[in-house]
């Protein structure tokens, strides 16, 4: 619990349950420029965001998954407008992000934070784990005077599970998990209601991973959080969201919820990831795994059509030519799925089943 | 976790005292060296009045061209001027324009290059400007600028200012590019600090340690150029003595008084050999990832 005034969730409900919508994203897109030439004439574009879509409810985790360089990262930075979209809205508790001036978008950085990959990085070195967290909060005057931040600092540090006698160390003078609870800390400080965390756990030891996935857990369920949980790692992706949402080379090609998502994956990409989940257990290698070939084309160049078409086993010829939308489907429950591919109906695709494990189970 | 917690609060005390105690044995090598020979050298300059044991421009014909002696030191010149009291007072405008050269540089490139370093779009007309004074050698560009004001220590400061400033924005718009990149720095944009307090607090204090070594090192070519161009007679104008002008002095009886030039070529050498060792102990101890390999 980080303050008495902070309730767990308006609604008495249960985070992770629908609430009201608190982020939606349209059309968003990112092309980096590539320049050639000492006039930094433009010739080409990297486009790492192409047309993503999507939603966030109030007190939900939306998993973003997907290789690396498919655009997850910057999908994360785009929402905190730590990088400027090159198109798209970014609305937030109803708020048009891309449109608040520096003084709004200050206020805004109270609301959203982000919690990095790498904590050997992501902290000043020159900052005692004191002033790293004090920080934010006495940048937007969330406390008056130095005794009440420090009691706030000492109060955040307890609630990530750092002893506050160690307030007035350095960073390199801690592990990469304890290192990662700072982190976690200043982004708390501000009382956020949204977090993006970055693949938070995959700079960490395994021995280490799932004490913080239980420490990022725990924080939602005491604080009403939601999270976008970026990572290439679908069991933990398993374990901790709600709902998940698949990219390949800067769009989503399904978002599903992660049950569903697991045991019925409906696009062909999806399929591939699922059966490339190790197992540790060499008595159940499973039948019929999708081996993808080749690469990931280059996104300065992609295919025509559908992204994934030169590596799908189900392309045919309208796969080449016609990009396909992000489309609702009905499950066989009644409920629906989101997909980007245009025979999601016609093709049988294998889900993994519940002997793969999920992290921190 | 809690045991492990109290174990690295254990360690981390004594490996606290460990570390102080390591960055005194590395002061006492290199640091404490070159420290020494620099402040021997500022000591000189402060007190010279007091060390001096001659006026240093009381001309005396008859012990022109004296070799070194129980009463001149270290020989007399050939107007028969104490060369050691010259040096002396020499050391005076040595460390008078090498330190002035060294804060207006430091302060004038530290800031063009946090601009240019921080602000993308400055980078390529600042940077691009400061090649073009780069590519004048130093001592050139600065005989153009005294050419054109006069000879004076003021007008020294000003020229070896304008010819090592660039250096110093090269430094610090590197330093600046590495770490503007880092994601501590993402995340303080993330938290909601502005531009300035990202520079004042991320940024700058990064560029302290190449900063400092800089320093040193600008202050030995200071010492040198203005030494140079005290030489050539476009630095401090004589009867002023200047380490430069001294041996320029000496240049002419090179065969029969070897003490004129000599003595303060020596002390050019003892104050450029110390900022030299000074400088690169000084990198070496704020670096601060040398601590903990050490």
């Amino acid at each position: 619990m980080i303050e008495k005034g902070h309730q767990v969730n308006p609604m008495g409900q249960m985070p992770g349950k629908s609430g009201d919508e608190l982020l939606r994203v349209t059309g968003l897109k990112k092309y980096f420029p590539i320049t050639a030439g000492v006039l930094r004439r433009v010739v080409g574009q990297v486009r790492a965001v192409e047309d993503v879509t999507l939603s966030i409810r109030s007190g939900e985790t939306l998993a973003l998954v997907g290789e690396s360089g498919c655009g997850k990262s910057t999908t994360g930075r785009l929402l905190l407008r730590l990088l400027e979209a090159t198109s798209g809205d970014i609305s937030f508790e109803g708020k048009d992000i891309r449109k608040l001036d520096r003084r709004q978008l200050r206020e805004m950085r109270r609301e959203m934070q982000i919690i990095f990959q790498d904590p050997f990085s992501s902290l000043h070195p020159r900052m005692t784990v004191r002033n790293l967290i004090a920080e934010p909060i006495a940048f937007h005057g969330l406390a008056k005077g130095r005794s009440e931040i420090d009691e706030q600092v000492d109060r955040l540090m307890e609630t990530v599970g750092l002893s506050p006698a160690n307030r007035n160390r350095y960073p390199h003078e801690f592990s990469g998990g304890q290192r990662q609870r700072i982190g976690i800390a200043r982004g708390l400080a501000v009382r956020p209601k949204f977090i993006v965390c970055d693949e938070p756990i995959s700079a960490l030891d395994v021995s280490i991973q799932a004490q913080v996935l239980n420490l990022l857990s725990q924080l939602q369920r005491d604080n009403g959080l939601t999270y976008l949980f970026i990572s290439h790692d679908l069991s933990v992706v398993r374990y901790i969201s709600d709902r998940v949402a698949v990219m390949y080379l800067g769009s989503i090609v399904e978002m599903a919820e992660t049950a569903k998502l697991f045991a019925a994956p409906r696009h062909p990409y999806t399929s591939a990831l699922l059966s490339a989940i190790p197992v540790p257990d060499p008595s159940l290698e499973r039948a019929g795994r999708v081996i993808l070939e080749g690469d990931v084309p280059s996104p300065s160049n992609p295919p025509p059509g559908c992204a994934f078409n030169p590596r799908c086993q189900f392309a045919e010829s309208r796969c080449r030519v016609e990009t396909p939308k992000l489309r609702p489907i009905a499950a066989p429950d009644g409920t629906s799925t989101q997909v980007a591919c245009h025979f999601a109906e016609k093709i049988d695709l294998k889900g993994v089943g519940p002997n793969v494990p999920a992290a921190g189970q | 976790m809690q045991n492990g917690e109290a174990n690295v609060s254990a360690t981390a005390q004594t490996s606290k005292r460990v570390s102080l105690l390591n960055r005194l044995y590395g002061l006492n090598g290199r640091i404490l060296f070159g420290g020494a020979l620099v402040l021997f050298i500022v000591i000189l300059a402060i007190a010279a009045p007091l060390l001096a044991t001659h006026d240093p421009l009381r001309v005396r014909m008859s012990d022109r061209l004296l070799p070194p002696s129980f009463d001149n030191w270290l020989g007399t010149d050939n107007n028969g001027r104490d060369v050691y009291s010259r040096i002396v007072y020499g050391a005076r405008i040595s460390v008078l324009v090498g330190s002035a050269v060294v804060i207006l540089s430091t302060f004038f490139g530290t800031l063009i290059g946090l601009i240019a370093g921080y602000y993308r779009r400055m980078d390529g007309p600042m940077m691009r400007f400061m090649d073009a004074v780069m590519t004048f050698p130093s001592i050139l560009l600065a005989i153009a600028i005294i050419a054109a004001l006069g000879a004076s220590a003021q007008n020294v400061i000003i020229a070896l200012t304008v010819s090592f400033v660039p250096h110093t924005a090269r430094v610090v718009r590197g330093k600046v590019l590495s770490v503007r990149e880092e994601t501590y720095v993402e995340s303080a944009r993330a938290i909601g600090l502005g531009d300035t307090r990202i520079i004042l607090r991320y940024i700058l204090p990064n560029t302290l340690a190449p900063l400092m070594v800089q320093a040193t090192f600008i202050l030995a070519l200071a010492i040198i150029a203005e030494a140079g161009l005290s030489y050539i007679g476009a630095g401090t104008p004589p009867p002023t003595p200047s380490w430069g002008n001294i041996l320029a002095d000496g240049r002419a009886f090179l065969n029969n008084a070897w003490w004129m030039t000599t003595f303060p070529g020596i002390f050019i050498m003892i104050s450029v050999l110390g900022l030299n060792i000074l400088g690169d102990g000084l990198r070496d101890l704020l670096d601060p990832r040398m601590e903990n390999n050490r």
